[in-house]
């Protein structure tokens, strides 16, 4: 039997869109407000899933205490508050929502997770959301 | 292959307790949960269904059938419940959403003809849904 599980987390931060590889004009055109030079800033709604057996003494797939610290150890602690270009992550890298998720899902594929984790959704606005599950297509 | 989901909402108390552990390692595992008086949630659940569209009707299946189907398998039986005192299942299980998600699927899925039904998806809370396919 396979369960999936999934818990929302909330962190602040802000960021701008800006390739230092590309002119400014070429910047402006792409990332349009986004590329603003003083940044800006979302409420980061992110969806962590697990997967896994129920276990029959305790009726969980995962102990959410557990999971709450990891995530909040590794990723909640890292990012909230924080202006995300001037984080090691995003030193080479735009700090676009897309490899924020990505982001995310390597630093927690990495970590001992205490389930199996199935992926990672990040929801940057009220209509916008990217979904990340590895190989795998994300279930509906 | 069409999918459909319905949305249905139920309140109801529980507690986490296996009475096969002692009542620290009852609460060391529970927490909060633990609390013998109860708690409880209002519960959101969505079913969702997959199916053909049927040719004459336009329908995967018939919206109020699926309403009375989760009202007289589910929500009659869940909506303001004690559910490890007043649903069968919880008399010798944990009454976790993980749990709830696997026994409603139990409950739906031979009972939703034409249509299959694909997934559970049921909220604790905003923050926290448990999803089941059968598998």
């Amino acid at each position: 039997m396979k369960v999936y599980l999934t818990r929302r987390y909330l962190f602040v931060a802000s960021h701008r869109l800006h390739n230092a590889m590309l002119s400014d004009a070429s910047n402006l055109e792409t990332y349009g407000k986004c590329n603003n030079p003083h940044g800006h800033g979302h409420n980061y709604f992110l969806e962590v899933t697990v997967s896994g057996p129920v276990a029959a003494e305790t009726g969980m797939v995962c102990d959410l205490g557990a999971l709450d610290s990891v995530v909040t150890r590794e990723v909640l602690n890292r990012f909230d508050h924080q202006n995300l270009n001037h984080l090691q992550e995003f030193a080479d890298i735009v700090p676009t929502t897309e490899n924020l998720t990505l982001c995310i899902q390597q630093i927690l594929s990495l970590t001992q997770f205490p389930a199996h984790l199935e992926g990672v959704r990040i929801e940057e606005t009220g209509n916008n959301s990217f979904e990340y599950s590895g190989a795998q297509p994300p279930r509906r | 292959m069409i999918y459909l989901t319905r949305k249905a909402e139920f309140s109801a108390a529980h507690y986490y307790h296996n009475p096969e552990w002692t009542p620290e390692e009852n609460q060391r595992v529970f927490g909060k949960c633990a609390n013998l008086n109860g708690h409880g949630h209002n519960y959101t659940l969505e079913v969702t269904v997959a199916g053909e569209v049927d040719a004459i009707t336009g329908f995967v299946i018939d919206l109020k059938l699926l309403k009375d189907i989760l009202n007289r398998h589910v929500l009659d039986d869940f909506d303001h419940r004690h559910l490890n005192k007043e649903v069968a299942e919880f008399s010798n299980q944990v009454p976790t959403t993980e749990n709830l998600a696997v026994a409603i699927w139990k409950r739906l899925v031979a009972n939703l003809h034409p249509a299959r039904l694909h997934r559970v998806r049921l909220y604790e809370q905003p923050d926290l849904f448990v999803d089941y396919y059968g598998e």
